[in-house]
């Protein structure tokens, strides 16, 4: 009798809760957008992790942009620049643009953006990024002069990650308050932040570019990669970011969703322990190695060609790229040669260490290539932080390879191949005069000629000596309704202003 | 009575302090959190000036020292990640785990036990055989797989429910139901084992002979003496509610300590890995607290006291 009363209200639940539609109805005024995890803060100088930085550039303003189309530089707050000397930089402030509570956005609040990063006191993870400057200074409203210690060819690049705040509004609320409560000049101001859950923005009709087209944009906080693809099949959100190849075909099946893809800087890579004991400090395994690894079929088959292959570690839009460099072709007759004359003909045994944060298909599937070589690969897995202290040791103890994805957020060599290779760099196993004096060299100038030979050389020794082997340039992916209107940009930002849903 | 919460309070206390000694090693162990917060390219100078800045580059007793400082006067440090409070971090979300708990635990229990009676008592019949399957599934899938599947099958092809977030009751229910599974399934065997034990004894003969009618025998006697180990299972079902509260946050996206735990863990963010085992700790050796009183109130046999229930 019990069950049967239990049975019948369990029935009753479920009939009243049919009637409950999940589906949100599609408005052109609101867009949700299913983000990896929840931003850390909103406070554009504390932070560098995607989810914040893809909230919160909505609601600042940066000092210079990229093209999204050419990846050029171009002014966003500043409309125009000029190295006046090689440590001097000037650079015009845009006339008439305004913060969300009503006050003008000057060159003094430019220079506060990057004194406070630059204050230890204020530990920014962004320090490292903006260390070459010494002093930011607003020379009259409209006029803001940066002094480098050096010549610094990236400064420029760097800048376009820089968000501008209120000086005043920064000055006059504690740091919890500018975290939570952020008051920018952007195309968005916050509405509601819920942590862990949503983060919620409004348009700002009063945007110096014009008025947004989509009125409301949430943001949520979906760790799980099959979720994200459920919301968009259930009409949850209309844009998912960080979807795998995996998920490709499932959005491609749905007539209601659309995969919209774009390539990245983000090179994939491997690198090779040149420096520590093992097989690979001789130049011919290394050798052997690339021979044996056949990056076109590992584009194509596990990541659905979403990985375009590369020659270098750089792509073509990077500041430096050389597109005589030749790469490495698939022989795997001449891998066995090569392994032979180094004395492994017997078969050779390599220590691939790795993290659980990169995709594990894709070690695995290296670890197959190289055992038809005749090479054994033994996986070495550990947590990202206990990975990052092992590889970055002083020791070179890590083991003989590691796979990595490597972006700088600034399209340009000297952030990619100075860190990977230079000698003393805490993540360069390999060490070469010739190499350092080439990217030493060019990041002292900024004469583009002069930079553009001197990354010509550093790569040709790249090329000749293999640390490492670029595999390919990331392509990321995203799923989204048939109704949005984007295209996703180089530099994976993420801008609702660009925006458009509906139709 | 008195005298037995305010010993079982202080054995709380210490427990607490061990197991709060016990993440602090543990974290510590694990690796350097300020490697994880800044870009790739980053020079070692500046990262050792950021690990000064956060306190990690004393020595360890010391850090030691302040941490347990600051556990006495309520501080439990702040998040690296976040730059807030640790303990204020925690506070926030915990209420979101506790919907979700109180749904799950409620519904393990208000199915749990009914199913295990009603097969218990039917034993042999349709109820038993229907529910063995039910309960087995229950304790065989992982979470992560109910929870997909379930989301599949309810959100994206029958679309009655949402499949992510949280904020209305439509929210709560797959949330709950792939948490309260595999407790439901423990105590729905436990429930039938207790059932079954109970029906054999004399007492149960005996009402039966006097003519007492077989729902007052159940509900009366037998569930009275069965509760015993059924409240046992139900408490230590508890840490495991806290455990799969883990898994089960990350798959719908809810906000609550689970997540946070699991994001922090990953962050190497040690003041918030911290809060969070702590303050779950306290909520499980609260739990224990209450079901030893309740102990002594289901059966008055049991005194409270100096020998351990």
């Amino acid at each position: 009798m019990l069950v049967k009363r239990i049975a019948l209200l369990l029935v009753c639940v479920w009939l009243a809760l049919a009637g409950v539609r999940a589906v949100p109805a599609l408005t052109a005024a609101a867009l949700t957008i299913d983000l990896q995890g929840d931003p850390a803060t909103l406070d554009p100088g504390k932070q560098y992790d995607t989810n914040s930085y893809d909230v919160y550039r909505n609601i600042y303003d940066n000092l210079l942009r990229r093209n999204p189309a050419t990846s050029a530089i171009e002014g966003e707050v500043a409309t125009a620049w000029k190295a006046v000397s090689p440590t001097v930089w000037r650079f015009t402030i845009r006339k008439g643009l305004t913060f969300q509570d009503g006050t003008p956005l000057t060159a003094a609040d430019a220079a506060w953006s990057i004194t406070r990063i630059l204050d230890r006191q204020f530990n920014s993870p962004q320090y490292g990024n903006f260390n070459t400057i010494t002093s930011a200074t607003a020379t009259d409203p409209q006029t803001l002069t940066i002094e480098t210690a050096r010549p610094y060819p990236v400064l420029l690049a760097q800048l376009v990650n820089l968000s501008i705040v209120s000086a005043k509004y920064v000055q006059a609320h504690d740091e919890p308050d500018v975290a939570a409560h952020p008051m920018g000049s952007g195309a968005y101001r916050l509405v509601t932040w819920l942590r862990g859950d949503h983060v919620t923005l409004a348009a700002n009709p009063r945007f110096w570019r014009g008025r947004p087209r989509i009125d409301e944009v949430t943001f949520r906080a979906v760790p799980e990669d099959a979720t994200r693809v459920a919301d968009l099949q259930s009409g949850r959100a209309q844009l998912a970011l960080g979807l795998t190849s995996d998920d490709a075909a499932t959005i491609k099946a749905n007539p209601k969703l659309q995969l919209l893809s774009g390539p990245t800087e983000r090179v994939a890579y491997l690198a090779f322990n040149t420096l520590g004991d093992s097989p690979l400090r001789d130049a011919r395994v290394r050798e052997a190695v690339v021979d044996a690894i056949d990056t076109r079929a590992l584009a194509q088959s596990l990541l659905g060609g979403y990985a375009q292959p590369v020659r270098e570690f750089l792509t073509s839009a990077h500041v430096g790229y050389d597109k005589a460099i030749a790469g490495y072709k698939y022989d795997p007759a001449a891998s066995k040669r090569l392994l032979a004359e180094a004395g492994h003909a017997g078969g050779l045994t390599l220590v691939f260490t790795t993290s659980p944060t990169y995709d594990q298909r894709i070690v695995q599937a290296l670890q197959g290539q190289l055992a038809q070589a005749g090479i054994n690969v033994k996986i070495q897995s550990y947590d990202f932080g206990t990975y990052l202290q092992k590889i970055q040791s002083p020791q070179h103890d890590w083991g003989d390879l590691r796979f990595g994805q490597w972006s700088c957020a600034c399209l340009d060599a000297d952030g990619v191949i100075y860190p990977l290779f230079h000698t003393g760099s805490i993540w360069s196993s390999f060490s070469d005069p010739a190499f350092d004096r080439a990217v030493d060299a060019a990041r002292s100038t900024l004469d583009a000629a002069a930079r553009s030979q001197n990354y010509a050389a550093a790569l040709q020794v790249l090329q000749k000596d293999i640390p490492g082997l670029p595999l390919w340039q990331v392509i990321a992916l995203y799923g989204a309704d048939r109704g949005l209107r984007w295209r996703p940009t180089p530099d994976e930002q993420l801008f609702v202003f660009d925006m458009t849903l509906g139709g | 009575m008195t005298r037995f919460i305010a010993v079982r309070l202080l054995q709380a206390v210490i427990v607490l302090w061990g197991v709060s000694t016990l993440v602090f090693a543990i974290s510590r162990l694990s690796g350097d959190p300020v490697a994880l917060m800044v870009p790739q390219g980053t020079p070692p100078d500046v990262m050792a000036r950021m690990r000064h800045t956060l306190g990690l580059d004393l020595p360890v007793y010391e850090q030691y020292g302040r941490f347990l400082w600051g556990l006495l006067r309520g501080d439990l440090g702040t998040s690296y990640v976040q730059d807030a409070p640790a303990l204020r971090l925690v506070l926030q979300r915990l209420p979101y785990t506790a919907e979700l708990g109180v749904a799950a635990f409620g519904l393990a229990l208000a199915a749990g036990v009914p199913l295990g009676v009603a097969a218990g008592i039917g034993r042999g019949g349709w109820v038993d055989r229907a529910a063995l399957p039910f309960m087995l599934i229950g304790q065989a899938m992982p979470s992560f797989w109910t929870g997909l599947l379930l989301i599949l099958v309810v959100s994206v092809d029958w679309r009655l429910l949402p499949s992510s977030g949280s904020g209305s009751l439509a929210t709560l229910i797959l949330p709950a139901v792939t948490l309260a599974w595999l407790s439901l399934a423990t105590i729905a065997r436990m429930s039938r084992a207790a059932v079954l034990e109970e029906l054999d004894k004399d007492y149960v003969r005996t009402a039966r002979a006097k003519g007492v009618a077989p729902r007052r025998v159940i509900l009366r006697h037998v569930l009275r003496n069965a509760a015993l180990p059924i409240v046992t299972v139900a408490t230590l079902d508890i840490a495991n509610l806290l455990g799969g509260v883990v898994i089960t946050e990350s798959i719908f996206a809810w906000p609550g300590i689970g997540r946070l735990a699991l994001e922090a863990i990953q962050s190497r963010d040690y003041t918030v890995v911290q809060a969070v085992v702590l303050v779950g700790t306290a909520v499980f050796v609260l739990a224990s607290v209450v079901t030893d009183v309740l102990y002594g109130v289901i059966d008055p046999r049991i005194e409270l006291g100096d020998v351990s229930a």
